[in-house]
């Protein structure tokens, strides 16, 4: 069993052939962590990487997450019996004001893409919802998304309310969306700050690990 | 304190500025005109001067020792004359948009616009877009974002009637331009559920607002992003007496539209953003000196300015150049830009930008930025229509308003993806409407009334409320043909 048949298969969105590999993967006998590892992950990180540069657009990434939930379907009770853990948890959501989506659908399947499991709270969420999630889940991340210029200072909110509860310390706080910028994300005192939902990934699976 | 010299095509003016200032915002203060289409994080690039030599963005640059700025050339306002005689009875109409203010002298007794003075809209320093002006307003900058707009609209009259006030000002615009002009915070517009102030139609004293004109008289919005210009626009179009199933597009920053279908009227808005202005495009610009505005492939690539020598690209351009690089497939379907050996045009791809002349180039961002701006219209119209009960197939007329739409070619926009094929045959460009229909209510004051009705008459359709208009978004981000 080639693994990177499964790979790519999941960056060209063949969601059944993907199910089909991972279940003939496991009659193999094959690690299910080997197959999270080189088949899925790998997969979408290379779809992440070429997002990043512009080679495959938004279509593309969301028919290859779509795959890769597909594989992850069979895959995960396994995974679970097998003790293997995802490499961090995250809370991601867009804030308070604003409805827009698609960023953070992006950003949370190349989270998932990276190993890193996530509570997507949806959109408009209030502050208090986001406080009162992070201490029910205890996540290592708080994401949060924002595309709208009126809509970003509330990044600078949640923070503030994390230290009110007496959080920020148990938290890394990542902040994105249109008009986000470093300086920005700097100025609110946010943890980092990525301009597009791959590099978001690469720097969250960074933190995770260190 | 730090000295700022600042020469402005021939002129030069010494400020004394406190150190650490932020050279943008001197310069806004100062009532420099500075692009900042961003609203001034660092982002589009386009608010670039010479500091001391060098070429830097004016608001990443903090003010710590002496300077010398020099400031790029800027279009001044532009107006034109047909000579008539003024009788007493004179209007002036004029369009508030969010990139240009248009002004219209009217008279009435000859049903005659006798002159047109044009200027770009101050407030641009403060952002390209609506939502960024919003968010200044939130900051505090209402009352300068006001009075920026009040002393455009005064230099319109007086350019236009230098020695009387104009009887009425009959003014349309987006909801957040009144707002501002009323000097109303527009700051719940931002934000959801995205509430505006008011909606009416107003009529006021131009002492008011310190207006040079004796009434001002405001058209109605019909929500928070569907404003006054597009139901001038209905009105021009005669909406309210249309039997077909007609569509109205207007393709500024809002992407505006109202469709007629089965005699019910429906609205909705799909913020493009401003792509077709040029400001998430890297050699994105304005319809101004410099921008390339149509390009043609035949036996070679052809390229025409609005004026003068090619600098970037503006709206139509784009869509020109696209639809040209869809037809050589040096884009493929999924918008990838690809140097395809078997056109003559691949040579001009060099790392990853396909070059129209030396200095002006597109890249593959600028490609997927437009994706994104094509597929919101699109996505938008779709579920429009959809809610409205009836299908592409069965609509009489699609008319295009807006400046971009007035330069923009219909094959290319088809080609390109811009608008649906369908409708190909159906298009009909009506200019700046928001202009036309504010002359039609100084001519006949009456109109203002069919204004209110077109603006009671409409279903606000919201697409932030619509799971369609994601499905949709994603589904026609790609190119078909």
């Amino acid at each position: 069993m080639n693994l990177t048949e499964i790979s790519e298969y999941l960056q060209q969105g063949r969601a059944k052939e993907v199910r089909a590999l991972v279940q003939q993967a496991l009659e193999e006998q094959v690690s299910p962590q080997d197959i999270l590892n080189e088949g899925m992950l790998a997969g979408m990180q290379i779809i992440g990487i070429k997002f990043k540069k512009n080679e495959v657009f938004v279509p593309e990434v969301l028919i290859a997450a779509r795959a890769m939930n597909a594989g992850l379907e069979v895959l995960r009770p396994v995974l679970i019996n097998s003790g293997v853990k995802p490499i961090g948890k995250a809370i991601i959501c867009t804030v308070a004001g604003d409805l827009h989506d698609i960023g953070k659908n992006l950003v949370k399947m190349m989270f998932e893409g990276q190993g890193i499991e996530c509570l997507d709270l949806g959109v408009d969420v209030k502050t208090s919802t986001i406080i009162e999630k992070v201490e029910e889940y205890q996540p290592d991340l708080v994401c949060l998304s924002a595309l709208l210029a009126t809509t970003m200072m509330e990044q600078k909110e949640v923070i503030e309310a994390l230290i009110k509860a007496g959080l920020r310390e148990q938290v890394k706080v990542l902040v994105g969306g249109a008009p986000v910028t470093q300086a920005f994300a700097e100025e609110i005192g946010a943890d980092g700050y990525a301009m597009d939902a791959a590099s978001a990934a690469e720097l969250a699976k960074e933190i995770l690990l260190k | 304190m730090k000295k700022v010299i600042i020469r402005n095509q021939e002129k030069e003016k010494t400020l004394y500025v406190s150190e650490n200032s932020n050279l943008l915002t001197v310069l806004r203060e100062h009532g420099y005109l500075i692009n900042a289409n961003c609203g001034g994080n660092g982002q589009c690039k386009k608010c670039a001067v010479t500091v001391n030599g060098k070429s830097e963005l004016s608001c990443q640059t903090i003010v710590r020792e002496d300077v010398i700025v020099e400031l790029k050339k800027r279009a001044k306002a532009s107006k034109s004359l047909i000579i008539d005689t003024l009788t007493p009875h004179n209007h002036i109409a004029i369009d508030l948009g969010t990139t240009t203010l248009a002004g219209y002298l009217i008279n009435p007794d000859h049903q005659r616009v006798i002159a047109t003075y044009s200027l770009h809209n101050p407030q641009m320093s403060y952002g390209a877009d609506i939502i960024s002006r919003i968010k200044h307003c939130s900051l505090g900058k209402l009352s300068a974002l006001h009075q920026l707009i009040v002393q455009a609209i005064n230099e319109i009259i007086i350019g236009l009637l230098p020695k009387q006030k104009p009887q009425s000002l009959i003014i349309s615009g987006n909801t957040v331009m009144l707002h501002i002009l009323m000097n109303e915070d527009p700051t719940l517009i931002g934000r959801s559920p995205y509430t505006a102030n008011f909606l009416l139609s107003k009529e006021f004293s131009g002492d008011l607002l310190g207006i040079k004109a004796e009434k001002v008289r405001l058209l109605p919005s019909i929500s928070s992003f569907i404003g006054a210009d597009i139901v001038a626009g209905c009105l021009v179009i005669d909406i309210l007496q249309e039997k077909e199933n007609v569509l109205l597009l207007d393709l500024g920053t809002n992407g505006e539209m109202i469709v007629k279908a089965k005699g019910k009227l429906y609205g909705t808005s799909t913020a493009m953003g401003p792509a077709f202005e040029g400001a998430n495009i890297e050699m994105g610009m304005g319809g101004v000196d410099g921008a390339i505005s149509a390009v043609n492939y035949e036996e070679s690539l052809t390229i025409e300015t609005v004026s003068g020598e090619p600098e970037g690209l503006c709206g139509s351009g784009l869509i020109d150049i696209i639809a040209i690089l869809r037809n050589e497939h040096l884009i493929d379907e999924t918008g990838l830009l690809r140097a395809n050996q078997k056109s003559k045009l691949a040579s001009r791809i060099t790392d990853g930008k396909f070059y129209l002349t030396d200095r002006v180039y597109l890249t593959q961002k600028d490609i997927r930025e437009f994706q994104l701006a094509k597929s919101a219209v699109v996505a938008g119209i779709m579920v429009l229509l959809e809610k409205a009960g009836i299908t592409l197939s069965s609509l009489k007329r699609v008319y295009l308003a807006g400046s971009f739409g007035f330069h923009m070619n219909k094959k290319s926009a088809v080609t390109a993806g811009l608008l649906p094929k369908e409708l190909k045959d159906k298009i009909i460009v009506i200019g700046n409407s928001s202009g036309l229909g504010s002359i039609m209510v100084a001519n006949d004051q009456s109109l203002m009334e069919t204004c209110n009705k077109i603006a009671a008459a409409v279903t606000v359709v919201d697409l932030n409320k619509e799971l369609k208009f994601s499905q949709y978004f994603i589904k026609y981000m790609h190119f078909t043909f």
